[in-house]
């Protein structure tokens, strides 16, 4: 299978972590895992992902607080917003005027084809895309 | 100027005129005396008023006879149609040349319609205080320094018969007026006015109540005073908290179900792709996580039963040796997966004791679950262990749930216990620790936090032993052991 590259999984459930890694891994997706923003942040240094799926209610740092830092540093790796709490995604939406929305949105529970989808058409899957 | 002669002027008197001896025998009496009392002639006025053989007791004519000063009474005659007339009667003596009281002149004027209408005006009052009074809603009268001058029976009922105090000590129990003061606002531009207290009742009771004021004018339009119409609207207010409550308890559910059906969804492709690939590692992994999330259906499924339900307690003795086992068997999975060490032990000399078994289960799994997720979580430590001990005296048994997780912070410790907080993110319906409190409140017991953000938590729970030891507590009540500092 080709290589399409890197997405970092960041949720505070194991197993939704458990799940995204191995539907991408399956597709080719190079993938790694942070339970909170504060682990999205370090994995975003050393891991270099080409997208994060990003989950919004967590402890320590929320995905609401890892997206504006990553945005207001300049960061513009795709970001998906996958999320339960429809209130939180429309105060995310609200909160974050001063810095760019995010490429998508997924409710919680993913649709596998919708969630493939989007992310292919983010990663503009590049098929000569080559591990780093 | 009209000449006529004096006796004239006796007979046109429009009262009854008399002129009675010392026997009190009349000697004289105008024409309106004789047409509606009859002859005269040799009869007593006792007779002739009253229809009596003897004299009234207190008779004003007796008396001027006896002093010489006028006297005024109130009597009730019978005119000769039989009709009963009240009059006010005014005495005076007649003095011979050399002064003494040879007569005395008796004038009694015809009050039927005033006392008639005293009377209306009597019973109209009666029923004024009665509607007052049976008004179901609180109602004040209060001057422009707020003190209370008058008040319905609810009100004296429900906040006291203090008249005369301050609205505000009343209400309240506070020594400042409120702000704002709607009764101060009325007597300022005499328009009514509407505002939602909570007010505390004699026994301490709070009520939400809609108060309403409006002015009471004296006869030269001033305000004399403010009248506050209060309603008690407690059972609405408590109806829209539940409802808000449920509102949340959904929007918590459907958002906790979610996450669930993520794991399910996340489980059952793992099982499936595991299967087409005969990866029997995968299909374990798979099995594993459906296995974990129908448990947590199946927890939240129960939180919400204990949330929804006021339940009766089920008291069962209880062993706290196998209790202990049983609560470890239900949670040792997640520890295991959290990399967490659990270590339970019961004291000995604690002795059987009764609970409610499933209830107390529940709220220790919560406890000990939200301490394993909060050992999962913390990152700066490498070895993480949750503890468990029972203890007891002979009044109370004593649990304590201590972790070396991430600790709490002050907001998250004050909030803990309350009703859809949660600190767990997308884990977490904020169920859990308000079960847990609201099981042991209903035990007579009491749970207890200590928290430092990166220093773990401790929990400390009092329950009685028994029921009746519970009964007893709302006697004699003892103080309650806190809780030791936590161990790092």
């Amino acid at each position: 299978m080709d290589y399409k590259g890197k997405v970092l999984v960041v949720d505070d459930e194991k197993d939704t972590r458990t799940f995204f890694t191995t539907l991408l891994s399956d597709q080719g997706y190079e993938v790694a895992e942070a339970e909170n923003g504060v682990e999205a942040m370090e994995k975003l240094e050393t891991f270099q992902p080409d997208l994060v799926t990003l989950d919004l209610s967590m402890p320590e740092k929320s995905g609401l607080g890892f997206y504006r830092d990553v945005r207001e540093a300049g960061g513009d790796v795709p970001v998906i917003i996958i999320t339960g709490i429809v209130s939180d995604m429309k105060q995310f939406i609200e909160k974050q005027r001063k810095v760019p929305p995010p490429e998508g949105y997924l409710g919680k529970p993913v649709d596998q084809k919708e969630m493939l989808a989007l992310v292919e058409r983010l990663m503009k899957v590049d098929t000569n895309r080559q591990p780093a | 100027m009209v000449d006529m002669p004096f006796e004239t002027y006796f007979d046109e008197m429009p009262c009854y005129v008399s002129v009675q001896d010392k026997d009190l025998k009349l000697v004289s009496a105008n024409r309106r005396f004789r047409e509606h009392f009859g002859d005269i002639e040799g009869r007593a006025c006792y007779q002739v008023y009253k229809n009596m053989p003897e004299k009234c007791e207190v008779c004003p004519v007796e008396r001027t006879f006896y002093d010489g000063k006028s006297h005024q009474s109130e009597e009730k005659v019978r005119c000769l149609d039989g009709r009963e007339v009240s009059v006010i009667v005014y005495t005076t003596p007649i003095r011979d040349e050399d002064g003494n009281i040879e007569a005395v002149m008796e004038m009694s004027t015809d009050i039927t319609d005033l006392k008639r209408l005293q009377s209306q005006l009597s019973e109209s009052k009666r029923r004024y205080r009665m509607l007052f009074d049976e008004v179901p809603c609180f109602i004040s009268i209060q001057d422009r320094d707020l003190n209370v001058i008058d008040a319905n029976r609810l009100h004296r009922d429900t906040f006291g018969e203090r008249y005369g105090g301050k609205c505000y000590e009343l209400y309240k129990h506070r020594s400042e007026p409120c702000v704002p003061c709607i009764v101060q606002q009325t007597f300022e531009d005499g328009e009514l006015h509407v505002h939602e207290e909570v007010v505390a009742t004699r026994d301490d009771r709070k009520l939400n109540v809609l108060v309403q004021t409006a002015p009471l004018h004296d006869p030269d339009g001033n305000i004399e005073s403010v009248i506050e119409i209060s309603t008690d609207i407690t059972p609405i207010r408590q109806l829209q908290t539940q409802l808000t409550n449920i509102g949340l308890l959904i929007s918590s559910i459907s958002h906790g179900v979610k996450g669930l059906l993520n794991g399910l969804d996340g489980g059952v492709y793992l099982v499936n792709s595991g299967m087409q690939n005969d990866n029997t590692k995968r299909i374990e992994q798979g099995w594993e996580i459906v296995l974990r999330n129908v448990s947590r259906i199946r927890s939240m499924v129960l939180d919400i039963l204990y949330y929804a339900k006021d339940r009766e307690l089920d008291y069962v003795s209880i062993d706290p040796a196998d209790f202990v086992e049983a609560v470890r068997d239900v949670v040792q999975s997640r520890a295991d997966d959290a990399g967490v060490e659990l270590r339970f032990e019961a004291n000995e000399a604690c002795g059987e004791f009764q609970a409610d078994r499933k209830a107390l289960q529940a709220t220790l799994v919560n406890i000990l679950e939200n301490s394993i997720d909060a050992c999962r979580v913390d990152k700066k430590k490498n070895d993480h262990r949750v503890s468990m001990e029972f203890d007891a005296n002979g009044r109370y048994v004593m649990i304590d749930v201590e972790d070396n997780g991430i600790g709490m912070d002050r907001e998250t410790r004050d909030k803990a216990f309350s009703l859809f907080f949660s600190s767990k993110g997308s884990e977490g319906t904020g169920l859990g620790l308000f079960i847990a409190d609201k099981i042991i409140t209903s035990h007579g017991g009491t749970i207890h936090l200590e928290s430092e953000a990166g220093n773990g938590s401790r929990f400390h729970i009092e329950i009685p032993r028994t029921p009746e030891a519970v009964q007893q507590e709302t006697l004699v009540p003892e103080p309650v052991t806190a809780p030791a500092p936590i161990q790092e």
